[in-house]
């Protein structure tokens, strides 16, 4: 078939007696959106790189990647090199540390050659507003969505040719803010409109493969589970592991997990009352810049609160002060005597002390909350075995666990304080599905045998329905909307609520 | 853009990159070999063949069968010597970079745990002590002080400091915004516990390798200000001061001044070569 951009026969990627892709065909015809979708670790990553004839240093390889006749692993350096100058575009993850951070934008851009007035074009077209003004902007200045746009247009602005052939993009719009996101994801469909070019989109969030991808192919473990065209995966999954993947997803679609918990908060546990804060603003001694406008906030017993927004709404913050880990600038926090607030962190690994096996951590927690010397053992025990996890884990250190038992560690250690209020920031953003909804489902678990009330920040709407009986929606500072769970997804009032709920990537999209 | 080809092709890069596994083997007998020094001088006195002043034979006496290393201008026995002297450098070498350890982690956990104006003060202090030129003050402190052992430990030690207190603060400031601490913080600790057991430990990997590497440049340091003449006076065996005295001999009877040249080439470079060892097995 001539219409086939890249075709991937027998990959085989082992380091030493791991093999991180195991015998991969895949074809990607021209003008198609193939979504590869997988877990951390199934080798998506891997095969992304490959495709873009840079396979990892110290790799064994075998099989072929052919690209417009050229074996893109094993073929000459030159050949290689022209494909990727002409034929292909990449765009990475986390756009702040792929663009260099020594080059203007516009330079980077054009770095394959374009000319000026092309690099402009490219920029307008992948979404950049006064793209003449920002070609000159450092990647600092611009937002985490701008910069995506750029690192796009970089992908897209080959030269002589109008655009690529083939668009490698691994993960593309993970690090952006929902409403961006949306917007990212659009931008890649109307570029393989406009230019006919192919996109693999590689991405853990069937979601977002949902949005946009023609085709889905599901990997786990390096192999290929699963392959067809999207609405025949995403509705009629054949391989276990897609069905597992899409039962364990939280889609803004599914149910209403913790609806009946929104109570009178008459009593509450905490208290926050006209809370403002103020950061200095760098090398202005005198300025600064107010981050949080008389946010107030009630949490009672038992109960649990979605605290929802996007980056640098504040919604971290308002959890830090009512941590104690940062002074409110104005306001008032009131809490029982006995509530003593613990944090989980969106990175539980780091949040872990880093040289201390995990009991031993558990146990300093029991001893601050008087636990006698002899009664501490049985106790780590017995909290590890709450919260999932097998009490032998009590000796290792945190880098020997996965990420998954690192939260539930870390859960398990905020519970030694015997808590009335947990306070989770991102508490599951940084995992897999399947261990997400774990995770979720074990603070509510949680919250509903011990009463522990629940304040959990997040980006995410699905989270927030499935764990939430209250939301409170924050943007800029302030909260704009609060209110019972099924009421604010039903029938929002606020237009940025709005937005939020319409942006959130669903599976409920392929209809 | 470089490309990474499957396996081969890179071998040069490897070689270039940090050690793993067999390689690295002459840093490590390098380390055994200071270990065994810590572990053995102590016992020196009870090692050697002949006291430190004592008189063995006839002056000059080439190195032989006897005397392995020759006799000195006073016909001791220059191989008991240097191996005295050693000895007591080496407890010099232990004494200041410990004591350095010590006031640099206090004062740098200090300024870098409460910050604001302790941190303030104590920084300039720091720079201030930094500001001097080393050597000469302690040249300056010992010639006050009157020479001797005790003294130079005192000297070198005012002006070593400095550095460990600057590397400390910095990881200390480094370690305590990660999360681990925010969680210990928020717990209820007491900033002393949080400081000992949640900041320190990951402080000492960097200010080890530091420390393991400033063995042979404070060993050479001692050697140089003995070499001048403040050290300990003059009957006592030093490196220093007997490569020195052996100089006007230079070339009748080499091996006065030669010996313990070379022992103090030799070990210098074998700490410096632990301390390489120690960056790459725990830097």
């Amino acid at each position: 078939m001539s219409n086939i951009v890249a075709r991937i026969s027998g990959l085989t990627v082992g380091f030493g007696d791991k093999r991180a892709v195991d015998g991969v065909d895949l074809q990607i015809r021209a003008g198609e959106i193939v979504a590869l979708v997988g877990e951390s670790g199934s080798g998506k990553t891997v095969l992304g790189s490959c495709l873009l004839g840079i396979p990892p240093a110290h790799a064994q390889i075998g099989g072929t990647i052919d690209i417009d006749g050229v074996d893109m692993l094993h073929g000459p350096e030159k050949a290689r090199h022209h494909v990727r100058r002409h034929r292909l575009g990449a765009v990475f993850q986390d756009p702040l540390t792929s663009l260099d951070p020594t080059m203007k934008a516009g330079a980077q851009v054009c770095e394959r050659g374009a000319s000026d007035e092309r690099g402009v074009a490219v920029m307008a077209e992948c979404g950049v507003p006064e793209p003449e003004a920002r070609f000159h902007y450092w990647p600092h200045q611009l937002s985490g969505g701008l910069r995506q746009r750029v690192s796009i247009a970089g992908a897209i602005a080959t030269d002589p040719e109008e655009a690529p052939a083939l668009i490698v993009a691994d993960e593309p719009t993970t690090a952006l803010d929902v409403s961006v996101q949306a917007t990212v994801v659009a931008l890649f469909a109307r570029l393989r409109e406009q230019h006919g070019c192919s996109v693999l989109l590689i991405t853990h969030d069937l979601g977002v493969a949902a949005q946009i991808a023609d085709r889905i192919v599901v990997m786990s473990a390096g192999r290929i589970r699963e392959q067809g065209p999207a609405r025949k995966v995403l509705r009629s999954p054949e391989h276990p592991y897609t069905r597992q993947l899409l039962a364990s997803r939280l889609d803004i679609a599914g149910p209403f997990g913790a609806a009946e918990t929104s109570f009178a908060t008459a009593n509450p546990v905490l208290r926050l009352r006209n809370i403002t804060k103020d950061f200095p603003v760098p090398h202005h001694r005198r300025e600064s810049r107010r981050v949080l406008h008389g946010v107030s906030l009630d949490l009672a017993e038992g109960e649990s609160v979605a605290l929802v927004g996007e980056s640098g709404s504040g919604k971290s913050t308002l959890l830090r002060i009512a941590a104690g880990l940062e002074p409110a600038t104005g306001g008032t926090i009131g809490s029982e005597a006995d509530a003593r607030p613990q944090l989980i962190f969106q990175d539980a690994r780091a949040s872990l002390t880093p040289w201390m096996p995990v009991g031993a951590q558990i146990a300093e927690r029991l001893a601050l909350a008087g636990v006698a010397r002899s009664d501490r053992p049985g106790r780590v025990a017995e909290l590890l075995e709450q919260v999932g996890l097998d009490p032998a884990v009590a000796r290792s250190r945190p880098r020997q666990m996965s990420g998954g038992q690192c939260q539930r560690a870390a859960i398990a250690r905020a519970l030694a304080s015997s808590p009335r209020v947990l306070l989770c920031d991102e508490p599951v953003s940084a995992l897999d599905a399947t261990l997400a909804t774990q995770v979720v489902e074990l603070l509510d678990n949680l919250r509903r045998t011990t009463g522990v009330a629940l304040l959990l920040v997040t980006h995410d709407l699905a989270v927030a329905k499935r764990i939430a009986g209250r939301i409170a929606v924050m943007t800029e500072g302030r909260i704009v909307e609060e209110g019972e769970v099924r009421r604010v997804f039903e029938a929002p009032e606020h237009a940025y609520t709005k937005s939020l709920l319409a942006a959130s990537p669903s599976l409920a999209a392929v209809s | 853009m470089t490309v990474a080809t499957a396996t081969p092709g890179r071998r040069w890069f490897r070689l270039a990159g940090p050690r793993r596994g067999g390689a690295g083997q002459l840093e490590l007998w390098c380390l055994y070999l200071i270990v065994a020094l810590t572990v053995i001088l102590p016992f020196a006195h009870w090692l050697v063949p002949s006291g430190e002043t004592e008189i063995v034979g006839t002056p000059f006496t080439a190195p032989g069968a006897q005397h392995w290393l020759g006799t000195d201008e006073q016909g001791r026995d220059v191989l008991s010597r240097v191996i005295l002297g050693l000895a007591s450098s080496w407890w010099g070498v232990l004494g200041i970079i410990v004591c350095s350890l010590l006031i640099g982690t206090i004062i740098g956990t200090i300024a870098g745990t409460l910050g604001g104006w302790v941190d303030a003060v104590l920084m300039r202090l720091t720079d201030a002590v930094l500001a001097l030129p080393g050597p000469l003050v302690s040249l300056l402190v010992v010639a006050a002080l009157g020479p001797g052992l005790r003294n130079v430990l005192l000297a070198v030690t005012a002006t070593w400091w400095p550095w460990y207190a600057r590397i400390v603060r910095s990881e200390v400031r480094a370690v305590r915004v990660l999360p681990h601490v925010d969680a210990a913080r928020s717990a209820g600790m007491s900033p002393l516990r949080v400081a000992l057991r949640h900041v320190l430990p990951g402080v000492l990997r960097p200010i080890v390798v530091v420390a393991s590497l400033d063995v042979g440049s404070v060993l050479l340091l001692l050697a140089s200000l003995s070499f001048i003449g403040l050290g300990a006076p003059a009957p006592a065996a030093e490196i220093g001061s007997m490569s020195a005295a052996g100089f006007t001999y230079l070339f009748s009877a080499p091996w006065v001044a030669l010996a313990p040249a070379a022992v103090l080439f030799t070990v210098t470079m074998a700490a410096n070569f632990a301390g390489d060892g120690v960056q790459e097995r725990i830097g």
